[in-house]
């Protein structure tokens, strides 16, 4: 467990408890209960809010006391300690350093999100395809010709099966073409 | 009860029957395969095809569809970690690690030939005891089913060890996002803030298909490519000792998944949940779970299917649907002109029992069909990553957005794509979350339901014997391993203290 990984976990449960604390006030704004007394539309938030934001700072707690015991008495605290710090000796089969696998994420979350935005404007399927193939060729480096052999193939599967065998109305766009 | 079983297979064992029940298990495990589209999905969208069909026939091919497309969704759980239903969601933790080493071709086969074993079992208990279970089924209230909702959710959080925190925060996480959209009960919106979308919840599947699918593709590529899984074809097969090993795990998942398949509901989901849970503590490879134990793959794919055929015990002898799937089979029922309940056994003993009679043959089939396929579906995973991932992140978009044909549950799956990443980063446990997104519409109804029945008084739950019971079971399985633990660590400690006693003792005469 290093110092840094520590952090996103105190980092990720402390959001956890900012959304436990605003359910419940969410909750409280609902209404617990019924002029009767039964359960009303806020129980359960309020509830599990309660819960989340409890469970969530013993978390924290534990995940701070972790983060204490990894660190020997004296030693700096600063970041660098992480996993992609240990990135020039961390490399994968394809040689390929943690530094640069991290930016592969990156630009593969920007392509997904660039698809997904390109829907609307282009279609589906040919958003899809231009993700498949901007993935293929541009991040994996595969070879041109099979890498839009692949391509032309799963999207005409999917044509196939969702769009013709299921009848999904895959959108097509502005452009209109599949 | 013999001579029914005989007209239900001389109605089954036409050649016209076995080839549509083919038909419907192969057309299943397609439709399976597909991230997104599980049993429910795949049974009403091959409806259609059923309807020129007689209505045993129709009914047959159905029950093959369901049982293929639960397959099917083990497949894709196994090889790509990408669940199609809820149900299949504790067959990743063990069926993915097997299939990283390797041995997917195993996990596959044990999968098949544990569905087919836990089919035949809860098939004979569904014979002889759905009448008089169906009654049983019927002492489950809102109380009861609020106890087994809370008995669920305790028995996947303690199945995480050490990390109980996190599992049950995972777990409440779970339901608090299940109480977007419109509120079991009063019908206000809830955390939807203006959208349309959020009306109807946040949708599990893609929840799940983010999670699984996308987190682990993202978590991939952080970490780096692992070796391609270079397995001989024979290497893929399933040992003997194997099998032999999973024994145990599929007679208990068996049980577990036939005992909870009655119960209307999230079923399915709980009994593979509380089957893998309940074999982590219990199986003699408990070390080996979360990394690729074959018992983790045997004993919820056999609770699942157990359950799936336990499901037909109030569907058929009350007409009340134990799950989603069989509320569309249900919907079939109506549509071919029959009215499932108590009647129905003496009304229509051949449709009945050839139905019963198809389900045994539709496991047989999808065994025939699935074993000798299971190491060349594993092949699959021969694929270079570098084409594979990019494959999986089409399937699970295209999968979205075909559950509801709204590019929302497309943002859905790339939203929880990036938590299921974040979470995978940090160690934190997914498959309570999705538990707790799954029960939560149900839990918050029993809920709902628990209030109105005690006058606003939830603590009517205690003055239920069954509801106690459940809950004694539940509080038991929190405490007791930590109270057998700190024992454990008391005598350790207390032997210790005495050895080290001795020896300054010894030493002080020396």
């Amino acid at each position: 467990m290093t110092f840094s990984r520590d952090t996103a976990r105190i980092a990720f449960s402390a959001v956890l408890a900012v959304v436990g604390a605003a359910a419940v006030v969410g909750g409280l704004g609902y209404g617990l209960t019924n002029d009767d007394g039964t359960v009303h539309t806020g129980f359960l938030p309020a509830v599990a809010g309660g819960a989340v934001l409890a469970l969530a700072l013993v978390d924290v707690a534990q995940s701070v006391r972790s983060a204490r015991r990894a660190m020997p008495p004296g030693e700096p605290t600063s970041a660098g300690a992480g996993d992609a710090g240990s990135g020039a000796e961390d490399v994968d089969v394809l040689g390929r350093t943690a530094s640069r696998r991290n930016r592969m994420l990156i630009v593969v979350l920007g392509i997904v999100l660039g698809a997904v935005l390109l829907v609307p404007l282009i279609g589906f399927l040919l958003s899809m395809g231009a993700l498949m193939l901007a993935i293929t060729l541009g991040v994996e480096r595969m070879r041109v010709r099979s890498s839009i052999l692949v391509v032309v193939i799963a999207i005409a599967v999917v044509w196939l099966v969702f769009g013709q065998l299921l009848g999904v109305p895959l959108p097509t766009g502005l452009l209109g073409l599949i | 009860m013999l001579d029914n079983l005989v007209l239900g297979f001389q109605t089954a064992l036409t050649v016209e029957n076995l080839l549509w029940c083919f038909l419907g298990v192969l057309l299943g495990t397609v439709i399976g395969l597909l991230p997104g589209l599980g049993s429910t999905t795949g049974v009403a969208v091959l409806l259609p095809l059923t309807f020129t069909l007689e209505p045993v026939t129709a009914l047959i091919m159905l029950a093959g569809i369901y049982y293929g497309a639960q397959y099917g969704g083990t497949i894709t759980s196994v090889l790509l970690s990408t669940p199609g239903e809820a149900a299949s969601v504790v067959t990743t933790l063990d069926g993915y690690q097997m299939a990283k080493q390797g041995r997917a071709g195993a996990a596959l086969a044990i999968a098949a030939i544990g569905s087919f074993i836990a089919a035949i079992i809860s098939l004979a208990l569904l014979m002889a005891l759905a009448p008089p279970l169906a009654t049983l089924a019927l002492r489950f209230g809102p109380v009861e089913n609020l106890a087994m909702m809370i008995l669920g959710l305790v028995i996947v959080v303690s199945f995480q060890g050490g990390a109980f925190v996190r599992g049950a925060l995972m777990a409440i996480v779970g339901l608090l996002l299940s109480t977007v959209g419109v509120a079991t009960g009063s019908g206000e919106a809830r955390f939807t803030f203006g959208s349309v979308d959020l009306l109807s919840g946040i949708p599990f599947v893609e929840v799940m298909i983010g999670l699984f699918a996308l987190g682990e593709v993202f978590h991939q590529l952080r970490t780096g490519a692992e070796k391609p899984i270079r397995a001989r074809f024979r290497d893929m097969m399933i040992s003997r000792k194997e099998i032999a090993q999973s024994m145990p795990a599929i007679f208990r998942g068996s049980g577990i998944g036939f005992l909870l398949g009655m119960l209307p509901g999230a079923g399915s989901t709980l009994a593979s949940f509380m089957s893998y849970g309940i074999e982590r503590r219990v199986s003699r490879n408990r070390a080996g779970f979360g990394s690729g134990a074959i018992e983790g793959v045997a004993s919820p794919e056999s609770a699942n299917n157990a359950a799936a055929n336990a499901n037909f015990v109030p569907t058929l002898a009350l007409g009340i649907p134990g799950g989603a799937t069989t509320a569309v089979l249900l919907g079939a029922f109506t549509i071919y002109g029959l009215q499932p309940g108590p009647l129905l056994f003496e009304q229509q003993p051949e449709l009945v029992w050839g139905l019963l009679a198809s389900f045994f043959i539709g496991n047989v089939l999808l065994l025939v069909l699935n074993l000798p396929l299971a190491p060349v579906f594993a092949q699959m995973l021969r694929l270079p990553y570098g084409y594979l991932y990019p494959l999986i992140i089409l399937t699970s978009c295209v999968g979205a957005y075909s559950v509801s044909n709204n590019m929302f549950s497309v943002w859905v799956v790339l939203v929880f794509g990036v938590i299921g990443f974040v979470m995978k980063e940090l160690n934190l446990p997914m498959a309570p979350l999705v538990l707790g997104l799954v029960l939560g519409p149900l839990f918050e109804k029993a809920l709902v339901q628990t209030s109105a029945v005690g006058n606003g008084d939830l603590g009517i739950v205690f003055t239920h014997p069954i509801a106690v019971g459940i809950l004694a079971f539940a509080l038991a399985l929190v405490t007791v391993p930590r109270l057998v633990g700190a024992v454990r660590g008391h005598v350790a400690r207390s032997r210790a203290d005495r050895r080290a006693g001795t020896r300054e003792k010894s030493s002080i005469d020396t």
